[in-house]
């Protein structure tokens, strides 16, 4: 019985409907064909974005964030990524589709319309606060440029260049969920940093050649907005230890808990009468293979030209 | 007596037959001349793919042109094109089934379960419905939470009837949308050994459709990975940084969110912790492709604004309602463009793909299992729960079992679908009959006689007039095609009716019309 109910399942009708014919894609676009294809295979090396390290050995000069730098490289790009003695990316893995469209898409002479990709909102980690990557302007001309202190995400500086390209460290912000909670001003401003140098792509990369100012109890400091004094209690799993320890030769406070998951310390120093988070060590002693120390026995380690002593 | 499941499924089989050849595009001309699904099966067709429900049998008495046009046009204010749209995500996400991670942190509640497990299905449900851009997935300030995942993490609660509501995460870590909730991390996992990688692919996967395993990457010329430590070979070995180079950048922005080598309870595995973020990010400074950023906000920031996102979507989109390839869509570029320039709408998106040619091939195609439970659910007139479907079947619904039984994915182990029909599809089928039908018929016996759905005013009617008026009236209402009294089919389905146990006639036709092939296929 079901199955003679079920025979009479796959009666189908079919009519025939005028649809709109597809538009001639044969080339493609920066962005339906050479935008997707650069990030996919060349931006994470060939990038103006990377320096050092990050660029896995890619030259300097080759970058390709941009339609107009994809164009101005489009004979390089066909012949080592495209011929026969293709060898970029260094192993492959490009497939056929991709490669058919990506030289369409260039034997058309790269047709599209630039498209800016954004930058970082806020500034990027800077290990050694050599380079930055996020300026923004400043109200009396110049620019701001956002350098994060020690690597900490949440605690950036602020440094300013003015138009000759020379720069001043102008103050502290500390930041919860992207929005600064915490701030500190410095007037006058530090002079620390002495060259700023145009780079391609319009933005400065600051060097710190000169560390004079760098040491922070010797200038004169106003202190603009209150700062919290306790450690940040997210994730203590039990009641902080709080020992006087020396930063840099300069009293602090050192809060020593055990996070969720790994051991935390902050380091905080009186700053014009308030106290603020200098440094978090636990991260950084793991980052340059540091182990920590018992706090009852005593001890010190140094990060990034930062010292930290414990007395037993 | 159980059907006989062997010849059913020889019928659904061969109902899947036969029709290739009929649809290919012509390539040349102004306009293309496709064979194309009739305006009734398209309009059944269209409603099961955007609301993943039939369109009501009075609808289908004017199926024409217009009448496709008015239901997609309307879909795009239906809440149910939300639901269906998470449901559709999930085959990517394989969010909603997934229960195995949560026993290790001695999560055994289902509810608790089911919320943890929906959270990041709420938001793409609550985006679509609202209107609201898809790049809000990754940009949002805010993302829904049900009393449940808010109880959890110390969330306001700002839903309604226990529903979900906006709310944000007040822990400190940035908030970008999907990207910053506990759901999406707890199901998907990192360990002390891939340092977020995994999450990293599972990124690119999900929203780029570009998985790193599928780089045809040449391993075997001169690697010395023998002899090398991993993570430095990952750095400095041209095989592995063809991938690398992208790949760790991206897990350098996820370090905050716990992993599974470290957590032993619920809420520790819900913490973030802005500190090791700082560690993972000196670790691998986070880049998206080349482009530095400090956190998941910017990181969400970079995902929104990637190119392959749109594509992606539309991909996704397209694939995900014609099982076809979206690489040999003639339209694929058109969709993309419909896309972007809708302002990231999904509704405008999954529309543009109902009009394509390739949506309206009249192949029939197998119903996902969701569609099917939520669709049987509606048909039924029974109450839809928090999956959409009735609540008794929710638990069914968010359970591998059926779901893989019915072709679809357990979101654990089986993570494809079956896009053709297979004899235990009717196994899902006759498990899902007879868990609905019972209630339904219940439920129908306490409406007015003039308001049911099921039953005849007079469910003890022996007349033959009567009951065949009746089944032409289910036919109509559980397979969407009308239906004389006095036809074939309803010779057969009388026959059926006689057939039957008396004491439940009605319930017997029900669930064997639910195992109905066309229940199963649009």
């Amino acid at each position: 019985m079901l199955l003679l109910l079920l025979s009479t399942a796959c009666e189908h009708s079919s009519t025939v409907v005028e649809m709109p014919a597809p538009a001639d894609d044969s080339c493609g676009t920066w962005a339906s064909v050479g935008h997707p294809f650069v990030l996919t295979w060349c931006t994470s090396c060939h990038s103006g974005r990377l320096t050092g390290a990050d660029r896995y050995g890619a030259p300097a000069s080759v970058n390709l964030d941009t339609l107009d730098e994809v164009r101005g490289h489009a004979e390089a790009i066909s012949r080592r990524s495209l011929g026969p003695s293709a060898d970029m990316p260094p192993r492959g893995g490009v497939s056929v589709s991709e490669l058919e469209a990506v030289e369409a898409w260039l034997a058309c002479g790269a047709p599209g319309e630039e498209s800016a990709f954004p930058r970082a909102e806020r500034d990027l980690d800077l290990l050694d606060a050599t380079t930055l990557t996020g300026a923004i302007e400043a109200d009396g001309g110049g620019r701001v440029l956002l350098l994060e202190e020690g690597g900490l995400p949440w605690l950036t500086q602020r440094f300013e260049v003015d138009n000759d390209g020379r720069g001043s460290l102008v103050g502290f912000s500390r930041y919860e969920a992207g929005v600064e909670v915490e701030a500190v001003e410095f007037e006058p401003p530090l002079q620390i940093y002495d060259e700023a140098v145009a780079t391609a792509s319009g933005d400065p990369v600051v060097t710190r050649s000169t560390p004079a100012g760098s040491d922070v109890a010797t200038e004169s400091w106003t202190v603009t907005r209150e700062i919290d004094a306790d450690p940040d209690p997210r994730f203590m799993d039990d009641a902080p230890s709080r020992v006087v320890a020396e930063l840099d030769g300069e009293p602090a406070l050192l809060w020593w808990f055990s996070a969720t998951r790994m051991l935390v310390a902050q380091a905080q120093q009186e700053l014009d009468g308030s106290w603020t988070t200098v440094l978090n060590t636990a991260p950084a002693a793991q980052r340059d293979g540091t182990p920590g120390f018992p706090l009852d026995e005593g001890g010190s380690w140094a990060s990034r030209g930062t010292s930290l002593s414990v007395a037993p | 007596m159980p059907p006989p499941l062997a010849l059913v499924a020889l019928v659904l089989i061969a109902c899947d037959e036969g029709k290739s050849g009929e649809t290919a595009p012509s390539d040349s001309g102004d306009t293309t001349a496709v064979p194309a699904l009739d305006a009734r099966s398209s309009l059944v067709r269209a409603s099961l793919d955007l609301l993943g429900r039939r369109p009501p049998p009075e609808a289908l008495k004017t199926a024409d042109e217009a009448a496709f046009e008015a239901l997609i046009v309307g879909a795009e204010s239906d809440p149910a094109l939300g639901r269906r749209a998470a449901w559709m995500w999930n085959d990517a996400l394989h969010q909603a089934a997934w229960r195995d991670d949560l026993a290790r942190l001695s999560v055994l509640e289902p509810g608790i379960m089911r919320s943890l497990a929906w959270e990041p299905l709420a938001g793409i449900e609550a985006i679509v419905n609202e209107d609201r851009p898809m790049t809000e997935l990754f940009s949002a300030a805010s993302w829904p939470a049900d009393p449940v995942v808010a109880e959890l993490w110390g969330l306001p609660y700002t839903g309604e009837n226990g529903g979900w509501g906006w709310t944000s995460y007040a822990d400190g870590r940035p908030l970008a949308g999907l990207l910053s909730t506990n759901g999406l991390w707890m199901r998907h996992q990192a360990d002390q050994t891939n340092f977020h990688r995994r999450r990293a692919n599972m990124l690119t996967r999900v929203f780029l459709c570009a998985d790193f395993f599928d780089r045809d990457v040449d391993l075997a010329s001169d690697s010395t990975l023998g002899g090398t430590d991993v993570e430095e070979a990952v750095r400095s070995e041209a095989s592995c940084v063809t991938c690398h180079a992208a790949l760790d950048p991206i897990a350098g922005f996820l370090g905050g969110f716990s992993e599974r080598s470290e957590p032993a309870t619920l809420q520790q595995a819900g913490q973030y912790s802005p500190w090791l973020a700082d560690w993972a990010a000196a670790r691998s400074p986070p880049a998206w492709f080349g482009n530095p950023g400090a956190d998941v906000g910017d990181l969400g920031r970079f995902m929104a604004a990637d190119p392959r996102f749109p594509r992606c979507v539309a991909q996704r989109a397209y694939e995900g309602l014609t099982g076809g390839s979206f690489a040999e869509a003639p339209e694929r570029e058109a969709l993309v463009e419909a896309f972007v320039e809708s302002g990231y709408r999904w509704d405008k998106l999954v529309g543009a793909v109902a009009r394509t040619s390739g949506w309206r091939t009249p192949e029939l195609r197998r119903l996902s299992v969701d569609q099917r439970v939520i669709s049987t659910t509606a048909a039924l007139g029974l109450a839809a729960g928090a999956s959409g479907a009735w609540e008794g079947l929710d638990e069914l619904l968010l359970e591998g079992d059926l779901r893989v039984l019915g072709g679809d994915s357990d979101d654990v182990d089986v993570l494809g679908r079956a896009t053709t029909a297979a004899p235990a599809h009717l196994l899902a089928a006759e498990w899902l009959a007879r868990v609905a039908v019972p209630e339904a018929l219940d439920e129908d016996r306490l409406r007015a006689a003039d308001k049911r759905l099921l039953l005849p005013a007079n469910e003890a009617t022996i007349d033959e007039g009567e009951i065949r008026a009746q089944l032409a009236t289910l036919w109509a209402r559980l397979l969407s095609a009308p239906v004389a009294a006095d036809s074939a089919e309803i010779d057969r389905l009388y026959a059926l009716w006689l057939a039957a146990d008396p004491a439940d006639p009605w319930g017997e036709v029900i669930e064997a019309l639910l195992q109905h092939p066309m229940m199963g296929l649009h």
